[in-house]
């Protein structure tokens, strides 16, 4: 039995049996897999802990005949930040989720391992979880090569402006209003929304805490990015309906107005 | 394995249990063969009871097999405090402590997004009409300190602060008997967190 140690942010987990449980973990080195964690149930293991989603540790994990089994855990963050506050859960879930709809099993990439790690840093330290949400987005799509294009016309190759423009999830980005009838899949935005995509492209992730984006602005962008994600996975990530749900509460985490 | 019929179909319901893999399913089904014929339909009758019989408190949510619960019966328990559970066992395990004389509400799980498990598959909207005659006072959150617990925990106290109800939330930290040196940051942090003066 070989034994290893993984860099590894905790995506998911499922209760085994009595006591375990299994988890689905992203490692830096070994990508996507899945690990069962003995006794994480009882109460007092020393797993427990290291085998909640939005967890960050290094796990030693022992390989199995069909599933590995994770032995022992040193946690490195637990985003205790994040966990406190409903609407920045709803985000990381979301964040976690979209990687592993998007990533295979032990195909690993330490870059967006990367990304995914700052993205939560990021919400842990009181950033706009919109705008971490779109900044991780893009950075993930960049990465595995699905891009979008929001800089020129798909079809003439003209700089987007502040018009109206369409964006096709099937072309993979914008066409302009003078390249005729857009198609089928096309939704019109305002061209000044791919100003902040291009904004998100380059930014460093600690200075997402200091960006302040216009409400339409973000919300436009997001409805392009959640199409284009869409498209490539051909269905709808389950954590975006808790976002839309959790949306109706103010900062203290109070619903506003009863339901 | 070829079984005969009646005990192939017998191994295969087994099967279909939680926790029960193939190895299992067959040791029950022998050791059903080998019981005498009264036993076998004690436990067939059993089954049968707790579907026929067993049924969702109306107020509570807790399982019942009278029109009401007991705890929900009981003239004799505070109606001013409701402590919010997620699965009926757990009222069980908070019975066993003697300690609550409160009333309940199961919400019948937890709040899972990447479960695709919302709100509204659970009990709340219930919970909130339990709210509307004023008589209680204060709700204890009693959900597992997992993130789906503490999430359907906070929508939960998100909902009734506004309604004026005071809304506490079950203390987290080290277990008893539980050693310093082996606790992982997580629990630390949360008994750091919810500390108390003595």
């Amino acid at each position: 039995m070989r034994t290893y140690c993984a860099d590894s942010i905790v995506l998911r987990r499922i209760d085994l049996g009595e006591k375990d449980r299994i988890i689905t973990i992203y490692a830096r080195e070994q990508g996507k897999l899945s690990a069962v964690a003995k006794g994480a149930r009882r109460p007092g293991s020393k797993l427990a802990g290291a085998s909640e989603p939005l967890t960050y540790a290094r796990l030693f994990l022992s390989t199995g005949r069909d599933i590995d089994v994770l032995t022992q855990a040193e946690i490195r963050e637990s985003f205790t930040g994040i966990k406190q506050n409903i609407s920045t859960v709803a985000y990381g879930i979301y964040l976690l989720e979209l990687l592993s709809s998007f990533v295979d099993e032990r195909q690993p990439n330490p870059e967006l391992f990367d990304t995914l790690l700052s993205s939560l840093y990021v919400l842990e330290s009181g950033a706009d979880p919109e705008i971490t949400a779109r900044y991780f987005e893009l950075q993930l799509l960049i990465d595995l090569g699905y891009e979008p294009h929001f800089d020129r016309c798909l079809r003439c190759d003209k700089p987007i402006g502040r018009e109206k423009v369409a964006f096709s999830p099937a072309l993979g980005g914008i066409v302009c209003p003078e390249c005729g009838v857009p198609p089928a899949d096309a939704i019109w935005v305002p061209g000044a929304a791919t100003t902040y995509a291009r904004a998100l492209r380059n930014i460093e992730p600690q200075k997402i805490k200091d960006l302040k984006f216009p409400p339409a602005a973000l919300r436009d962008l997001g409805l392009m990015l959640k199409w284009h994600i869409r498209y490539r996975l051909e269905y709808d990530l389950r954590s975006t309906d808790f976002i839309d749900m959790v949306a109706k509460f103010d900062d203290n985490g109070d619903l506003a107005q009863m339901r | 394995m070829h079984y005969a019929k009646p005990l192939a179909k017998l191994v295969s319901e087994f099967e279909k249990l939680p926790g029960i893999g193939p190895k299992s399913a067959q040791r029950l089904a022998f050791h059903i063969l080998r019981i005498n014929e009264d036993e076998a339909r004690e436990l067939a009758n059993a089954v049968m009871d707790v579907k026929q019989y067993i049924k969702l408190c109306p107020v509570c949510f807790n399982y019942t097999d009278q029109p009401r619960c007991e705890i929900c019966s009981d003239a004799k328990r505070d109606r001013s405090v409701l402590c919010v559970v997620s699965e009926p066992r757990d009222v069980v395990a908070m019975e066993k402590t003697n300690e609550f004389r409160g009333m309940y509400h199961v919400l019948g799980g937890v709040i899972s997004p990447m479960d695709g498990i919302g709100p509204e598959m659970l009990k709340i909207r219930e919970l909130l009409a339990r709210m509307t005659d004023g008589e209680v006072k204060e709700i204890i959150l009693a959900t597992n300190p997992t993130i789906e617990g503490d999430t359907t925990a906070m929508y939960i106290a998100g909902l009734l602060k506004p309604l004026g109800v005071k809304v506490s939330r079950i203390a987290h930290g080290m277990p008893v008997g539980g050693d310093m040196d082996y606790a992982d940051q997580a629990t630390l942090i949360q008994a750091l967190q919810w500390r108390r003066e003595i």
